[in-house]
């Protein structure tokens, strides 16, 4: 009895010849992310996915807490994997629900079988029924409940067959790398993790660029982004993080311009760097975490204003969630935490008592003349440090 | 390097780390433990608790070593007011204490105790007249900071344990000298306090290490019980070598005290002697004239706390902010909102906090840094 993981995928999304791709990239992202626990042998077959390893020091539970950080997979399983031999399915099944009761309170039960293998000699309904009344006659305290069992054991014969009662669901979405790359504006926030996370999710490699306001802010704060960092590149295979120094541009903006066009100047000029790094870097799209009506600096007048500062396409993927929605979702993908530590960052640093919450953007063009734009934005792409976070 | 930042902590005195780090390998033994090199152990343990208890004028019996300043506090409130609860669940307590008193004394309110403040004018001396007022014949306990921490000023103790054992005896008082000790005299003979707590690490101690002391037949409940060490009011293994640091910082550091005040002084009154000079009106003097020397709170005007802390650490220079403000969030200090310092100024405050090692040509160069961040920041 080989204990495995079986991973599944959505196949709605693989149409033709994208599938083999798809299936690859995601096999491969899944070898990249395990090989640190021991030999790993990933393969497919049926639209599934098999991960095996004869390495004793391989941990199987390590393994799923990883996998469930991987886009692209909609579900997984560890399996027992046993000869298609019903004697053995039988003999193997008991052992199995022999350890699950030592560590479950479980009373009832049913099975559910799937015979791929239609040289097998029982179809489906009998080595449902047969098994069933096996696992009755071991375990007289536990009963048959075919609409809300405790646990569900599953048949699957193949080449092999497959015994487990557990689906764990995974994180969805699209295998990284299948959709390009996109580069976040990435604060200490709490939105802008979850929006990279949702772009993450179909597909796209992210990139992450900070603006550091040293030396008004604190080592802390730098710190903080690089965990924040840390926790995407669980999902995605890693980023690079680009750490921009912003604070010429602050106190040369704050010197020359009016103050309550201040924050929105300094964000345009932030939308400015983040496409220069994005071209350098092959992004086809900058991520914001803009929802709308948010800050004075999120009203739609202020969106158009900063969106006008880019030809890039800017992806916003929390435009339409309330506050409580976004911190759901940062719960649940681990960056509250971080997320809420608070050590002020570069937006901190000016903030105009009274912020213009409707724009013009013929004003902040004008305004802006007065700063030597190209140098400001050359200076700070150029010094431009960047941090490689696996 | 700068270091104005000594009631944070302090660097350790150099006799004092070589102290410690010979006691941790030569007299690695569990003070408790029948042989040798358990007595061994905790003979060096009795004797820096007599040395203690001199520097205070107090008993060996009556000195309580704990994990620190935060630990002394929590044992000496929770501790008598569950020892006390019969007699009353009144609570008096300044405003402007350290968190340590206020989220204990929070944790007892929420059990059932009734806790109120005792007013304080507009540099943080509380008002005597209203401790008067305010003491009860079910008033269990009284809890005074000697030093407070972000301003330095020096609370009228002495007279409050006078004002408190004659309105009623049975109240017991608790002194946080974690500012005090060291830097002005703190003798239990003048002071009729039932309570003291002390930290090692402010005074170039290692951290890590305090002691309670606790007036011979106060009463307490023990926090963390165990093997029944300190006396059963403190349990677990005792660390010797710490203590034996503590002992050594003491010692060294009282002995320095007048030396180590002026020198304090000097530097504190130059720093605001060059900053009046070169900011005028955008200067705000937080601290009492009659504070204690090495501690120094000032507001700049425009800039936040924050950042004039960060532009100074890129200079080698290290102080506190008064207030650890958040944009996003109200953390205003609960002393400078307690004392009555408007927000605006609030917000740009820091503390500067000096020691027996710090110069006058320091306080030149950290003066002239503030000025050159202030002349970058503020629009002209």
């Amino acid at each position: 009895m080989e204990k495995i993981i079986l991973v599944r995928y959505e196949e709605i999304f693989l149409k033709g010849l994208n599938k083999k791709n798809f299936e690859n990239r995601l096999m491969t992202n899944i070898r990249r992310k395990l090989k640190k626990l021991g030999d790993v042998k990933v393969t497919s077959s049926q639209s599934r996915i098999y991960i095996e390893s004869k390495d004793p020091a391989f941990d199987m539970d390590e393994a799923m807490i990883i996998l469930r950080k991987i886009f692209g997979i909609a579900s997984f399983s560890p399996v027992y994997k046993i000869p298609s031999d019903y004697e053995a399915i039988k003999e193997n099944a008991v052992l199995i629900v022999e350890d699950m009761l030592k560590r479950n309170p479980y009373k009832t039960f049913k099975v559910e079988a799937k015979r791929g293998d239609k040289k097998f000699p029982l179809n489906s309904p009998q080595i449902c029924a047969d098994l069933g009344g096996v696992i009755l006659r071991n375990f007289p305290n536990l009963k048959v409940d075919v609409h809300n069992p405790d646990f569900i054991f599953y048949v699957e014969v193949r080449e092999s067959t497959y015994l487990y009662s557990e689906i764990i669901y995974g994180a969805k979405g699209l295998p990284t790398g299948t959709g390009g790359k996109a580069t976040l504006l990435l604060s200490g926030g709490i939105d802008s993790p979850v929006a990279g996370w949702m772009i993450a999710k179909r597909g796209v490699e992210l990139d992450a660029v900070y603006f550091h306001s040293y030396p008004y802010t604190s080592e802390r704060a730098r710190d903080k982004v690089v965990r924040l960092a840390e926790i995407l590149s669980e999902y995605c295979m890693g980023l690079n993080l680009h750490v921009v120094p912003f604070t010429d541009i602050q106190l040369e903006i704050n010197q020359k311009c009016p103050q309550e066009y201040l924050t929105i100047i300094m964000r345009r000029y932030m939308m400015k760097i983040a496409e220069r790094i994005a071209q350098k870097n092959g992004s086809l799209g900058l991520i914001t975490g803009e929802a709308i009506g948010q800050v004075a600096s999120q009203t739609l007048e202020s969106i158009l204003v900063t969106d006008d500062a880019v030809n890039l396409p800017v992806y916003r993927p929390l435009a339409g969630l309330d506050k409580n929605e976004v911190v759901e979702i940062a719960k649940r993908i681990n960056t509250y935490e971080t997320s809420i530590l608070p050590y002020e960052d570069c937006c901190t640093l000016f903030v105009a008592k009274h912020p213009v919450t409707r724009p013009s953007l013929d004003k902040t063009i004008e305004y802006e003349k007065v700063l030597d734009e190209e140098r400001l934005i050359e200076e700070a792409v150029e010094n431009t440090e960047i941090v490689r976070i696996y | 390097m700068i270091y104005f930042d000594n009631s944070s902590t302090t660097k350790p005195y150099k006799e004092v780390v070589e102290l410690v780090a010979r006691l941790m390998s030569e007299e690695f033994g569990n003070s408790s433990s029948l042989h040798i090199l358990g007595i061994r152990a905790e003979r060096i343990l009795e004797s820096t608790r007599k040395t203690l208890a001199e520097t205070i004028k107090a008993e060996p019996e009556e000195i309580i070593f704990t994990s620190g300043g935060t630990e002394s506090i929590n044992m000496a409130l929770k501790g008598s007011a569950a020892a006390m609860k019969r007699s009353g669940k009144h609570i008096l307590t300044s405003p402007i204490e350290h968190d340590a008193s206020l989220e204990s004394l929070k944790t007892l309110s929420e059990m059932g105790f009734e806790v109120e403040y005792i007013e304080v004018d507009q540099y943080g001396h509380i008002l005597l007249d209203d401790l008067s007022r305010k003491i009860r014949p079910d008033t269990i306990l009284v809890n005074i900071m000697a030093v407070n921490n972000e301003l330095g000023t020096i609370e009228p103790v002495e007279e409050a344990a006078g004002i408190i054992k004659s309105k009623n005896e049975k109240t017991v008082f608790h002194v946080d000298a974690v500012q005090a000790y060291g830097k002005i005299p703190v003798n239990v003979r003048r002071l009729n306090a039932d309570f003291i707590s002390f930290s090692s690490h402010k005074i170039h101690g290692p951290k890590g290490v305090g002691m309670l002391y606790m007036r011979k037949g106060a009463r307490i409940h023990p926090l963390i019980t165990g093997g029944g060490h300190e006396r059963k009011l403190r349990s677990g293994t005792v660390n010797v070598p710490g203590i034996a640091g503590f002992g050594l910082a003491a010692t060294t550091k009282i002995s320095r005290m007048q030396k180590d005040s002026e020198i304090c002084k000097k530097v504190r009154n130059r720093l605001l002697t060059e900053l009046r000079n070169s900011l005028g009106n955008s200067v705000r003097v937080n601290s009492p004239e009659d504070g204690i020397s090495n501690i120094l709170n000032i507001s700049f005007k425009g800039v936040k706390s924050e950042n004039i802390l960060h532009f100074l650490e890129s200079k080698d220079i290290f102080v506190s902010s008064g207030s650890a403000c958040h944009s996003r969030r109200d953390t205003t200090s609960h002393v400078l909102k307690a004392v009555g310092i408007p927000s605006e100024w609030a917000e740009g405050a820091i503390r500067f906090s000096f020691s027996g090692d710090n110069t006058e040509d320091q306080a030149k160069i950290c003066a002239d840094a503030i000025v050159n961040i202030l002349k970058t920041v503020q629009k002209i």
